[in-house]
């Protein structure tokens, strides 16, 4: 029912310009002369073949500012697109084969700014995304996981390439992440310690798992094939468990040398669990060192603990050089020191070295611990250089025992708490020198068999007996 | 469940199994910082609890095999051994201590 608009004003002939069917439904809108007008700003649109600010269209071949676009060809601002070609701002984005600035982008082929991206080919695609799955190519990304390659994500797991993640794991490429595994060779692993102390512990944690799976030099790990994980200066707090060092032939080494790789966690610390690791700078506070029973091969070097520390009632048979400890450490409350130990120490403590009716039976050179070395039980090792204050060796050297220019000048030392007969060797020896609260001291007896050489008690008597 | 055997003059030189016991904790912390008499009362009740009891037959063969390849010397100079024995009685790790004579004890791990 076409109308004559001939001399009539818009205005007034506005609801002519609609074209009906023959049935009175909407139909399209036409111009005076009967050309297809396009709509500006329509709520609903179906088919279009060009849209601008619709709310709603399906399958249009444009879309500016749309807020549902399905299957259209390009969609600008869209709330949300699926299967659209071309994506700029979309809330939601679903199988795009381009995508700027969407909150949530999957399988699409081109994705920048995206919160969301999930196998994406590209994320030049994923652009400063703050999650990417399994993406090609993640740049600034807040957590990566199987990405081939991501830059500047916070968190990225077994990507191809890092670079400035703040955490990284398994990277065949990583640079200048924070806290991430990016120095590494086939024999180490480097911790950088530069996150939260919560960071570093989880960084710990996962070169620990690294130096476990690794077959270095294509080989199975050996004693002459090691792994050293290599730990930079720091506190380390391990918030749900002790780092548990359980491989044989992987090592632990601070990055210095010293003892500076901290555990700082309250309750957590580290546990020596291995036969055969070397285990150096490590300073777990008040806390326990602890260490497994029976770890023979094992040579902990320049480490720190509490009481308890390098076993308390467990058979300590590996090496420990340059170690501190609290009370009832280095097998102090019933345990067996049966192993070497070498410049250790517990300054201002008490029973340590295989003491409360335990075993001492190594070779212990220049350590010493103020109260109860080796006491409460019989000394049956070699003493050299050792020291104490009181109860140094209080129970007695047994036929093995064998003490070589050490210094007790307390009291009740070498057996004479009992006293105890010395039945093995004390030679070059020195105890009981008078002094604020330290009366003058004797040697016990001595036994048959027993030896006690060029050695002076506390009233400056050389003793030379030998029975 | 592994264990570890000693060999000693404590155990008159026959493989035994260490119980590896410890103080209770507070009658730990009276041995660290009670009083002398204290102290002495608290080690009273410990004095005679056995260190090492009796492993089996086949626990002291195997040890006895595994020890011999390793130390050929008078078992009189064995200040200690102590081996770690799994439940097939494999020796799995392990130390000997002893001294033929010189300064120091001298090791030897498995």
């Amino acid at each position: 029912m076409a109308t004559d608009l001939s001399g009539l004003y818009i205005s007034q002939s506005f609801q002519n310009l609609v074209q009906r069917s023959a049935s009175g439904a909407f139909n399209i809108l036409a111009t005076a002369t009967g050309t297809e007008f396009i709509p500006v700003s329509a709520s609903y649109a179906i088919s279009a073949s060009y849209a601008l600010t619709t709310e709603l269209q399906v399958s249009a071949s444009y879309a500016v500012s749309a807020s549902y676009a399905l299957s259209s060809s390009q969609a600008d601002n869209s709330n949300t697109s699926i299967s659209a070609s071309h994506a700029l701002n979309a809330d939601v984005a679903v199988s795009a084969s381009y995508a700027l600035s969407s909150s949530q982008a999957d399988n699409s082929n081109t994705s920048i700014s995206a919160s969301h991206a999930l196998n994406s080919d590209s994320a030049l695609t994923s652009i400063s995304s703050s999650h990417a799955l399994n993406a090609d190519v993640a740049i600034s990304s807040s957590h990566a996981v199987n990405s081939d390659s991501a830059i500047s994500s916070s968190h990225a797991l077994n990507a191809d390439n890092a670079i400035s993640s703040s955490y990284a794991v398994t990277a065949s490429y990583a640079e200048n992440s924070v806290g991430g595994t990016q120095l590494a060779g086939e024999n180490y692993i480097y911790v950088s310690g530069s996150g939260t102390e919560a960071q570093n512990a989880t960084e710990l944690t996962a070169a620990l798992a690294v130096g476990v799976a690794a077959t270095p030099n294509g080989l199975a790990k050996s004693t002459t094939n090691r792994f050293t994980v290599v730990v930079a200066p720091g506190n380390y707090d391990f918030t749900a468990a002790d780092l548990d060092w359980n491989t044989d032939y992987v090592d632990f080494r601070s990055l210095t040398g010293e003892k500076d790789v901290y555990f700082s966690n309250a309750t957590y610390t580290f546990q020596l669990n291995t036969n055969d690791a070397k285990i150096t700078g490590i300073d777990t506070g008040t806390k326990a060192f602890k260490v497994a029973t029976n770890l023979a091969n094992v040579i902990v070097n320049n480490c720190k603990g509490g009481n308890d520390s390098f076993g308390t009632n467990q058979t300590i048979s590996g090496t420990y050089i340059d170690c501190e400890a609290g009370g009832t450490s280095f097998a102090g409350n019933g345990g067996t020191a049966s192993g070497t130990f070498i410049n250790c120490k517990s300054p201002a403590q008490n029973l340590c070295f295989g003491a409360l009716f335990g075993a001492s039976t190594g070779v212990f050179e220049n350590c010493s611990v103020d109260l109860n070395f080796s006491g409460y039980s019989t000394a049956q090792g070699s003493y050299t250089r050792c020291s104490g204050l009181n109860e140094f060796l209080r129970n007695g050297l047994g036929v093995s025992g064998r003490a070589y220019n050490c210094i007790a000048v307390g009291n009740n030392n070498y057996g004479q708490a009992g006293p105890t007969n010395i039945l093995g060797q004390v030679l070059n020896c020195i105890t009981g020198t008078a002094g604020t609260g330290v009366t003058a001291d004797l040697f016990p007896g001595v036994g048959a068999g027993g030896k006690l050489v060029n050695s002076i008690d506390g009233l400056f008597t050389v003793n030379n007996i030998v029975r | 469940m592994s264990k570890v055997l000693e060999l000693s003059l404590e155990s008159n030189y026959i493989w035994m199994s260490i119980d590896e016991w410890s103080m209770t904790p507070a009658d730990t912390a009276i041995m660290l910082n009670g009083t002398p008499a204290e102290q002495a009362a608290t080690a009273a009740k410990y004095e005679n609890k056995p260190r090492l009891i009796a492993c089996s037959n086949a626990e002291i063969d195997s040890a006895n095999t595994t020890l011999a390849t390793v130390y050929t010397g008078s078992v009189d100079n064995v200040v200690c051994a102590n081996f770690t024995i799994q439940d097939d009685n494999s020796i799995s790790q392990g130390i000997v201590n002893y001294n033929d004579g010189g300064l120091e004890h001298k090791q030897i791990r498995l």
